[in-house]
């Protein structure tokens, strides 16, 4: 058993003092407690060696032992002075004493092996006896001293200290206190004062208590909650001492009860039982009583699984950045107990010169998940977090995107943060990530919108006045249709009204010749105004500029105007003119939608050629009829007819190059076509012609005659 | 009592106005010639009236369909026709539905028919017995 125990403590040392030199070989703390740790895992082998059974050597390895054990206050008063960073009056001086206390150790090794350490060795009663020396006074009283003087430097440094440095002594001192506990009980007091030697092997052992501490506090930088750390240690074995008292008092009570051979029959199914019982039990009770510690004693503690809940409601629940920003703030704030806690975005001009100071400390570390000051060597960089008092630094960056950071300050109570606390930064940086860049879209997604609705605003303001302008346009070319036509016409009325005059009015009678001249002058007038008037409503045909401008209109009377109009054309040649109105078009009780003024001028163009063409007394017939709502208007002359090719460029603008007027037909097809309707022709050489006019029924509210 | 009737004559063509007052005056008419927007008012404002107002519809910096209105403001029951070498049909029935008695295209008559128009215009009693 002693063995084991030895070999374990000797292990551990050795692998402990590995451990720490490895970490920082040039640190004099890390050189103090590789040593240290190399003394304590000496002292195990000798405590073993001196307590095995070897004849007359028992004395030898007990000196042996007090010679490894001396050097182990003055490494302890080496390891505090170092380890703290503290620079008062009295650290100094004892860190002048160095080499003092150093000669003083190296005597007192030396001395370990005279009579003046031990004087006399004996066994009585199977017990072993020693009897001091001085130099064993004098080792106690140096012991004494430095562990004293090294521990205050510990405590001092504990008060003074805040964050890691505060934890890690923490640590080294709560080792301390243990091992001194139960090592100087054991090694000590019951040797020296009570002759006992039983637990000598437990010194080494308890050892152990301050060594991983210490290695631990050394060794790694996010330490463990040590409250925490006590508190569910004492738990778990407050628990354990329960459940394994009360088994055994179950089990002692059974054998009791029962038959003592009953129960060694089945010895091992009981032990399976009892085992497997235990393993059920143990963990439930463990977390059952450790929850409820905690939530009298450390509710205030850090909880991840509280802290993830309540960030995830943030996260689920905040779409917009700057409340994001205040409403994480607050979280972590009270999370940690921050002083303070500051959430930087990037593309905000006014932590422009702070994002990039942060960004280049980030790439000088090579760009770490997280960043905490404590972990930090001194650097300059270390220098600026110290200044703007930034704990921990956590970068928020979704695929490869910087998007900010959170910066956390110092704890309200100095506290470094635990190893719980920086893992959950870690764990949480994806998800915050995310929601500010959720709320970052969000927003880019808005101001695209608003920019598209300005520039569609934008388009259609463009597209009015665009519109506007054309408008405009048109209006100016009606303009110029208009004044041209009048700025030809007003001289033409003029010459036509001074030569008619000049012809029928005057009281002189002119010559024969005069007069025959004024009068083909006279005629040529009147065929440039009508010519004037045509080229002007073919220039608003072309411009789609003429609209009709329906009314009801009673046929039968436009006919009978329009023939009276042109009786007198008629006489002269004395060309009889007939209207037929059929059947079809008196039982048609609806007056048509026409455009008066067009319809007449159509029908005026159609029998004024009718009578241009028409030969002296023949005849010419009009046959007015309703065909499917269509009204139809037939024109019959017996004029000489027309030819295929004459027909073909009838309806031409100019097509009939011996007509006098060129675009009469053109102008009638047109108006014809305005109102959904058309001119055709039926027409043979020496057959005469017949023109109809066709015009469909205006769906309008139907107006009875 | 033949009444002597007077005619308004709003022309301020070079040609036209001389033209149309030869021919009134012919026929025993008096005819007052104008030739801008201002005098015409002025007549109007001061209560000269008329048998007849022949309106040309091109004044100088005016339409004769703007000054329409402003005529009937002052005399509501004048009879004007207005006179158009214009070839727009539309202002046609605009003239007419804002108060005018007629529309001639004056290239459209010779000096017979437009007399004989007038006359047919003026042959409707006046309001002012």
């Amino acid at each position: 058993m002693i063995s084991l125990i030895t070999f374990f403590t000797i292990i551990s040392c050795l692998i402990m003092a590995g451990v720490v030199i490895l970490r920082k070989p040039d640190h004099p703390a890390h050189h103090a407690m590789s040593l240290l740790s190399v003394c304590f895992a000496l002292w195990a082998a000798g405590t073993w060696m001196a307590l095995l059974p070897n004849g007359g050597l028992d004395f030898f390895w007990v000196k042996t032992v007090m010679f490894v054990t001396i050097p182990i206050p003055g490494l302890f008063l080496y390891f505090s002075l170092h380890f703290v960073k503290l620079e008062t009056a009295w650290t100094s001086r004892l860190k002048k004493l160095q080499p003092l206390i150093f000669i003083l150790t190296v005597i007192l090794m030396y001395l370990s092996f005279t009579p003046l350490m031990f004087s006399e060795y004996a066994v009585v009663n199977h017990h072993p006896q020693l009897t001091p020396g001085p130099a064993a006074i004098a080792y106690g009283i140096t012991f004494s001293l430095l562990s004293v003087c090294g521990i205050s430097v510990l405590i001092t440094g504990y008060r003074r200290s805040t964050g890691l440095t505060k934890l890690q002594l923490a640590y080294v001192l709560f080792g301390l206190a243990l091992t001194v506990v139960v090592g100087f009980n054991t090694n000590f007091i019951l040797v020296a004062l009570f002759q006992r030697f039983d637990f000598v092997a437990v010194g080494p052992l308890s050892s152990l208590f301050f060594l991983s501490c210490v290695t631990y506090a050394m060794v790694r930088h996010r330490l463990l909650d040590l409250r925490m750390v006590i508190l569910r240690g004492l738990i778990s074995a407050l628990t354990v001492v329960i459940i394994a008292g009360g088994m055994t008092a179950l089990w002692a009570l059974g054998m009791q009860t029962f038959a003592l051979h009953w129960f060694q029959d089945m010895i091992e199914w009981h032990i399976f039982l009892l085992v497997a019982f235990t393993a059920v039990v143990f963990p439930q009770l463990l977390n059952w009583v450790q929850s409820g510690v905690e939530h009298i004693l450390a509710k205030h503690y850090f909880h991840p699984e509280t802290a993830q809940q309540q960030l995830s409601q943030i996260t689920a629940e905040v779409f917009e950045s700057r409340e994001l920003v205040e409403r994480l703030k607050y979280f972590f704030s009270q999370t940690f107990h921050l002083l303070r806690c500051k959430i930087v975005l990037i593309n905000q001009r006014k932590t422009k010169e702070l994002c990039q100071n942060l960004h280049d400390c980030w790439s000088s570390l090579s760009f770490p998940e997280i960043i905490v000051f404590d972990e930090l060597e001194e650097s300059e960089w270390k220098e600026f977090l110290r200044t703007k008092d930034i704990m921990v630094m956590i970068p928020l960056q979704l695929r490869k995107e910087q998007l900010g950071w959170i910066l956390l300050g110092s704890k309200h109570s100095g506290n470094a943060f635990s190893l719980s606390e920086i893992q959950f930064c870690q764990m949480i940086q994806p998800q915050v990530s995310l929601a500010f860049f959720h709320a970052q879209t969000r927003r880019k997604a808005r101001q695209f919108t608003r920019l598209l609705q300005q520039e569609v605003d934008g388009a259609t303001k463009e597209l009015k006045r665009a519109n506007t302008q054309l408008n405009q346009l048109d209006k100016l070319k009606d303009e110029f249709v208009s004044i041209a036509s009048h700025e030809l016409r007003t001289p033409m009325t003029a010459i036509r009204s001074y030569l008619w005059l000049s012809l029928f009015r005057t009281k002189e009678t002119l010559p024969p010749t005069v007069k025959n001249h004024l009068t083909i002058a006279y005629s040529a007038t009147e065929r440039l105004l009508i010519l004037v008037k045509e080229l002007l409503t073919v220039s608003q045909l072309e411009a789609g500029r003429l609209e009709l401008q329906r009314q009801p209109v009673d046929v039968a009377e436009l006919v009978t105007t329009t023939l009276r109009e042109l009786e007198v054309h008629a006489q002269e040649k004395h060309i009889s003119v007939a209207v037929k109105y059929d059947t079809s078009f008196k039982e048609h009780t609806h007056l048509f939608w026409l455009d008066h003024m067009k319809i007449t001028e159509v029908l005026q163009n159609l029998l004024g050629n009718a009578l241009k063409f028409s030969p002296l007394k023949s005849k010419i017939l009009l046959k007015i009829s309703v065909k499917n709502t269509v009204l139809t208007i037939a024109v019959r002359d017996h004029g000489p007819g027309m030819s295929k090719e004459q027909k073909e460029v009838l309806f031409q603008k100019f097509g009939m190059k011996q007509h006098a007027s060129g675009l009469g037909l053109f102008i009638a097809q047109k108006f014809a076509q305005l109102h959904g309707g058309r001119i055709s022709v039926r027409s043979e050489v020496g057959k005469g012609s017949v023109f109809m006019l066709r015009l469909p029924e205006y769906i309008q509210k139907d107006v009875t005659r | 009592m033949n009444k002597k009737i007077n005619i308004l004559l709003v022309e301020d063509d070079a040609l036209l106005g001389p033209l149309y007052t030869l021919l009134l005056e012919e026929q025993g008419y008096s005819v007052t010639l104008v030739s801008s927007a201002d005098e015409v008012l002025y007549l109007y404002k001061t209560q000269h009236h008329f048998s007849l107002t022949l309106l040309d519809m091109m004044l100088p910096q005016t339409s004769g369909l703007d000054l329409l209105p402003q005529m009937l403001k002052h005399q509501p029951t004048a009879r004007i026709i207005m006179l158009s070498n214009l070839h727009q049909p539309h202002l046609q029935h605009q003239a007419l539905s804002a108060g005018a008695l007629s529309y001639m295209i004056k290239s459209e008559y010779t000096p017979d028919t437009f007399i004989s128009t007038i006359q047919q215009f003026l042959a409707v009693p006046t309001g002012m017995g």
